[in-house]
């Protein structure tokens, strides 16, 4: 990833339609909003990361603020056609809490610890976000992916900065203490780990 | 309780997390899952850079305001809010439309009352009336007697901006008897099927009267001297540039045939 100061300078390059300057911004930012739009969205996350590119592309010369100023700007972009797309799937995303109980009904901790060495990777984890109750993915997503404060989630996410450091709390708690999570937690090997519990419930 | 201490992730170790620093031995395994989903970018997730490369240089050069102000960027508006905008809005398009071409032919239309309804066309992205795919060049600048204030007046490249061409006489024709019907209930009623085909080139029955008040508004031999300006309805810009329509304008694609609506005059 680059640091802000780097990608200022791309970023006024952009600005002013230089195509250079516009690759360093998506290089560097489109990994970030395809893991949280594949959150959002699921499989159409490349689709609409592209429309978001594109509509980023359109509004960027009317773009006077700084490289956070940006990152909030795009992911507010990304956001809001994340939003459009669910409409127009007319779809909900599953319900989090029941898959979450499913999967840990379905699999015993020890099996799934076997599945996860094979699986631990990107698009599992985000997967497992996913299942978060939406505005916690969202939460967990922006901050810890995205890398934005409490303040610039907040912005993006149109709520408050302390709604959106609880969600952000919960959302780690739920996945804290998912089975998958914490089988992981014994897979990776650090000895004590092992006393890790099948308990279920919350 | 000891083996649920991970659900107890209070506000401070969330924080903690978040920023990636070592977390207790009962969050490892959530930590290991996050330093996975923000791990470095794959190939894969890069591999795409150069069409958007491409797309940017096309959008941005469709972005262009020749003559209009910086000041393009626009306030954020609640989702919802603007979802609510876009449907009120395309419904009075809609009445709009069909209300301005009858106007605009008459030539009683008031001045700016045809620009916003053409700007609203084109900023919700509201077909005009010849984008159904026809070749008929001059339709939504006909319709509305001007371009849409913040749309540049050079061709767009990859948007749906057609260039003026020849008028399709199919279409033509089929418009004179629709006019014709319209003029004259009692006379010689259009045949099903002509009805048929002009509502689908229109886009909807509803769009029929501004569809063929665009081509019969200019006159017949005029029809190859007007300004290029590019037929918007640039369906990229459905929930852009709200708020600036209607202002600062910037209407020159006007020949003269019709009133030129005028946001200054």
């Amino acid at each position: 990833m680059f640091e802000d100061d780097e990608l200022a300078a791309s970023l006024k390059m952009a600005v002013a339609g230089d195509e250079e300057g516009f690759a360093v911004l998506w290089r560097s930012l489109q990994p970030a909003v395809l893991r949280y739009l594949r959150v959002v969205v699921g499989d159409a996350a490349e689709d609409v990361a592209s429309e978001t590119w594109l509509q980023a592309a359109r509004d960027l010369r009317g773009f006077d603020g700084g490289v956070p100023a940006f990152r909030v700007w795009l992911f507010r972009i990304a956001r809001h056609r994340g939003i459009d797309e669910l409409r127009r799937r007319g779809r909900r995303r599953e319900e989090p809490t029941e898959s979450i109980e499913e999967q840990a009904a379905q699999s015993p901790v020890r099996d799934v610890a076997a599945e996860v060495l094979e699986e631990m990777d990107t698009a599992w984890a985000l997967e497992l976000i996913a299942t978060l109750p939406q505005h916690q993915a969202e939460a967990v997503m922006l901050r810890v992916v995205a890398g934005l404060d409490v303040g610039s989630a907040a912005e993006v996410l149109g709520k408050r900065a302390g709604t959106v450091r609880v969600a952000t709390m919960r959302g780690l708690r739920r996945l804290a203490a998912d089975p998958r999570v914490r089988a992981w937690e014994g897979a990776a090997g650090t000895g004590s780990a092992a006393a890790v519990s099948p308990a279920e419930g919350m | 309780m000891h083996t649920w201490r991970t659900g107890r992730i209070g506000l401070t170790e969330a924080d903690r997390l978040v920023a990636g620093e070592p977390s207790g031995p009962d969050c490892r395994g959530l930590g290991a899952l996050l330093n996975v989903a923000k791990a470095p970018a794959s190939e894969e997730e890069l591999a795409g850079e150069r069409a958007a490369v491409a797309g940017f240089a096309a959008a941005y050069r469709g972005a262009v305001p020749t003559g209009v102000p910086k000041r393009r960027r626009r306030a954020w508006i609640p989702l919802s809010a603007k979802g609510l905008a876009v449907k009120a809005a395309a419904g009075v398009a809609v009445l709009l439309a069909s209300g301005t071409a009858v106007a605009a032919e008459t030539g009683n239309l008031p001045a700016g009352a045809q620009e916003h309804a053409h700007s609203m066309f084109s900023t919700l992205g509201v077909p005009a009336p010849d984008a159904g795919g026809r070749p008929t060049g001059a339709g939504p600048a006909g319709v509305a007697g001007s371009v849409r204030p913040s749309t540049p007046a050079i061709p767009t490249p990859g948007a749906s901006g057609t260039t003026p061409g020849p008028k399709d006489p199919a279409m033509l024709a089929l418009c004179r008897a629709w006019d014709a019907e319209r003029k004259d209930p009692h006379g010689k009623a259009m045949a099903a099927e002509d009805r048929r085909a002009l509502s689908a080139a229109a886009g909807g029955q509803s769009r029929v009267p501004a569809f063929c008040a665009a081509l019969l508004g200019e006159p017949p031999d005029n029809a190859a001297t007007t300004h290029p300006v590019p037929a918007t309805a640039t369906p990229s810009h459905s929930d852009n540039g709200k708020g600036n329509g209607g202002t600062g304008g910037n209407p020159d694609g006007n020949n003269g045939a019709r009133p030129t609506p005028s946001p200054h005059r």
